[in-house]
């Protein structure tokens, strides 16, 4: 993979197709079984959750330049113990990658290619991805900055349009005995946003570190107010207790969107088809990270990139015989994301407090080094 | 190496051509309306005539061979004859020329799915249901429960929410058979007149699919407007009145216009009144906007609710008026008392006779309790239907003449 610059414009747009496009068809059902009338609050807890552990994420970045996130566990926590750290992380990234595939298959041929093979949707996804991804970081972010625009646009123009069928008594009453679940739903709220450490691994390739942070926080505000704000007309538009019978709610939205005259009859297709290449940004970087640490784990050079990323083709076809449904997929996304959470909501701040104390302790060090 | 590189890839744009999913046009059968009926479809006691197709006969490819139960509903497709439909500029539209421009294929089977497969063996085209514009169920039908039959139609990937749902009075096979005097398919015509709402408030507009299964899930009841036809005329007047998931009855056209001003729907029409100073004169006032505040009060632990209505119209017409006399305000004034005593005691007199004769909450006095007093509503939920049929409503209207046309 070439070493080269990413301008903080690239990390913005990275920012948007990473976090947003994995799980926003489906968000709004997990949060409403969980928060009810209230699930849009949550997915503002969540937002707020996000930006909390995204400045965590740079802070880290910034305390260990010139390194990576699988480089920075090693860096702390020594070659042993940072490698049996970093399997976590990298089991993580490898099943989610494995995962959102399917599901991503599962939409595209329940909505647009109903007769097309399962396996060669997600063959030719992942053979696009390979191709991308071997090229390096420039391409991936390259193509964010084509693609997000037009994403943000279709994503926009539904929430727009289905303002039309909005109620607003199917979101009262607004925190009536329902607090605590508010809080439990931020969590998964939080999970669907985990794409926002991809900065860790992207930060050292921008040319000013430290100005980067302004676009990366707006490049991942922007999913985070879409997303509230899809899960907020989902709630104006349907019953809470019609939500959590969706496997897709925000498919349903875009079905619900009709026009007396036949414009945009099938804007779900319009959606689809946007959302296809988005998800080319989304797993692009999830495997970008994902082969970046086990490069790193095992100390690999950097010609054994290219047949590793194609190895990823056998995990990913397997995991269509694994996942017998489309319930059982979403149950295992949901599960993923726990332990997700749990890597980067908790072992990440941990490891920022350690890189802290040691960089204090450096620079005690070269202070005492430096005085007679 | 790169000839070889440059024919692998030459090959694999080969295999990249073309697509699985490729359906050609005229192979697709667009399914424009369904009917659902009950099973056995001719109702009891109804005769056929020597010139229909007799039951026995019909049955041969109607009934199919189905897996578990017995077959209980009759399901009826209607697809567009497309050759001939086609050749025609936009005014000659209508029957003049060769008929029905459609086919009604009728197939009884207990799943919706099956017996759209089963359609597939009778016809040449592939059931296709992405342009699907109504679904007319039977009352009988309506009356054993509609969440029970509309499953597929929210499953299926084809379907979509904003289709027109409605309750046929009798067959509803026989609403798809119209074959209308302007419009090509009886189907459109049944999509395209709740737009007609807007001028006349007996007609529903908020009755879609998506609608009625967001009412069912949440235990609301509702309205469904009700279709009646003549062999070329559909008229939608009325209503079908939802207790959950069943129906109880019928709401006649008034009765539906007082309930949209109840409920806040209300997007146009009319209201008549005699003149207070001549009993032979009709006074038309045009509705132009409806605004309604309900305000619910609690007494004894007994809800009560105060309806605010605030209607602005202008005089459309005023039959049998004095030669020469011309309106003036003092007039105006007493036109709009006579209006709004009359909103006022329709109303009234509406939600008395639905709760008496349905104990159906289609007023949605319920979501006002549940969104504005939700401890209190919590207390109730469980016997509402109960606690309805009881429920006291004052209903204040206040009626703003804005207009008298181009005489006085």
């Amino acid at each position: 993979m070439n070493r080269t610059t990413i301008s903080n414009f690239q990390i913005m747009t990275l920012a948007v197709g990473t976090v947003a496009s994995a799980k926003i068809f489906m968000v709004q059902q997990q949060l409403v079984l969980i928060s009810k009338q209230d699930a849009w609050i949550s997915m503002l807890l969540g937002s707020i959750l996000t930006q909390l552990s995204a400045m965590n994420i740079y802070y880290l970045s910034i305390l260990n330049p010139g390194k990576d996130l699988p480089q920075i566990y090693l860096q702390n926590f020594g070659k042993v113990l940072g490698r049996f750290l970093l399997i976590g992380g990298i089991i993580y990234i490898f099943t989610y990658i494995c995962v959102i595939t399917k599901v991503f298959t599962e939409v595209v041929k329940t909505f647009l290619l109903t007769e097309t093979p399962a396996t060669f949707i997600s063959v030719l996804l992942i053979l696009t991805i390979i191709t991308v991804v071997r090229k390096g970081v420039e391409s991936i972010t390259k193509m964010s900055n084509i693609i997000a625009p037009f994403f943000l646009i279709t994503l926009f123009l539904i929430i727009i349009l289905s303002a039309k069928e909005a109620n607003i008594a199917n979101i009262k009453p607004i925190l009536y005995k329902n607090t605590l679940n508010v809080l439990k739903g931020a969590i998964p709220a939080y999970a669907s946003f985990l794409g926002h450490t991809f900065i860790s691994f992207l930060l050292l390739y921008t040319p000013e570190p430290k100005k980067t942070f302004k676009w990366y926080m707006i490049g991942i505000a922007i999913p985070m107010f879409i997303y509230t704000l899809l899960t907020f007309m989902t709630m104006l538009v349907f019953d809470p207790t019609e939500v959590e019978t969706m496997m897709y709610p925000t498919l349903s939205l875009s079905k619900s969107i009709e026009f007396p005259i036949t414009l945009l009859e099938r804007l779900e297709i319009l959606m689809i088809i946007i959302w296809i290449p988005a998800m080319f940004i989304a797993i692009s970087t999830y495997l970008y990270a994902n082969i970046r640490s086990i490069v790193v784990f095992f100390n690999l050079k950097e010609k054994h990139h290219t047949y590793l990323a194609y190895l990823y083709l056998i995990p990913i076809v397997l995991t269509f015989y694994v996942t017998q449904d489309s319930i059982q997929t979403i149950d295992y996304i949901n599960t993923i994301e726990i332990f997700g959470t749990i890597q980067v909501g908790v072992m990440l701040p941990i490891i920022t407090l350690i890189s802290l104390i040691r960089n204090k302790k450096e620079k005690k060090k070269q202070k005492q080094n430096i005085s007679p | 190496m790169k000839r070889l590189i440059l024919v692998l890839i030459l090959m694999f744009a080969l295999c990249m051509t073309g697509c699985w999913d490729r359906k050609d046009i005229e192979t697709r059968g667009f399914v424009l309306g369904i009917a659902i009926d009950d099973y056995p479809p001719i109702p009891e006691g109804r005769t056929v005539s020597p010139e229909e197709t007799q039951p026995e006969e019909e049955k041969k490819f109607k009934v199919m061979q189905i897996h578990e139960g017995k077959p209980m509903y009759a399901m009826t497709i209607q697809i567009p004859i497309v050759k001939k439909s086609l050749l025609r500029s936009p005014f000659e539209q209508g029957v003049e020329s060769n008929g029905s421009k459609s086919y009604e294929l009728t197939q009884i089977g207990n799943s919706f799915f099956a017996m759209n497969r089963e359609m597939a063996s009778r016809i040449e085209l592939t059931p296709y249901y992405e342009h699907l514009q109504a679904i007319v169920i039977s009352d009988t039908l309506a009356r054993k429960g509609l969440h029970e039959i509309l499953d597929f139609f929210l499953r299926d990937h084809e379907m979509r929410r904003r289709t027109m749902l409605c309750i046929s009075d009798g067959e509803a096979k026989k609403i798809l058979d119209v074959v209308p005097r302007i419009e090509d398919y009886s189907s459109l015509v049944l999509a395209r007149l709740p737009l007609n709402s807007t001028v006349n408030s007996r007609i529903i507009h908020e009755t879609d699919l998506g609608r009625a299964i967001a009412s069912i899930h949440d235990r609301d009841d509702f309205l469904l407007p009700r279709v009646e036809a003549t062999k070329d005329e559909i008229k939608s007047s009325g209503a079908a009145v939802f207790k959950e998931n069943k129906m109880v009855g019928w709401a006649t056209p008034i009765e539906v216009e007082y309930i949209a001003h109840i409920r806040g729907s209300y997007e146009g029409g009319l209201i008549t009144a005699k003149d207070p100073n001549n009993e032979e004169a009709i006074i038309t006032l045009e509705i132009t906007s409806s605004r309604r505040k309900i305000t619910p009060i609690i007494e004894n632990n007994k809800p009560k609710f105060k309806i605010d209505l605030k209607i602005k119209g202008s005089i459309a017409e005023f039959t049998n008026r004095e030669y020469h006399k011309l309106i003036n305000k003092k007039d105006i004034n007493k036109i709009v008392k006579v209006f709004e005593n009359k909103i006022k005691n329709e109303c009234e007199a509406t939600i008395k006779n639905i709760q008496e004769k349905y104990g159906a909450d289609v007023f949605h006095f319920n979501i006002i309790l549940k969104t504005q007093m939700p401890e209190y509503w919590e207390t109730i939920n469980e016997k509402w239907h109960d606690i309805f049929k009881d429920v006291e409503a004052d209903v204040n209207v206040q009626v703003r003449i804005q207009n008298v046309g181009n005489i006085r």
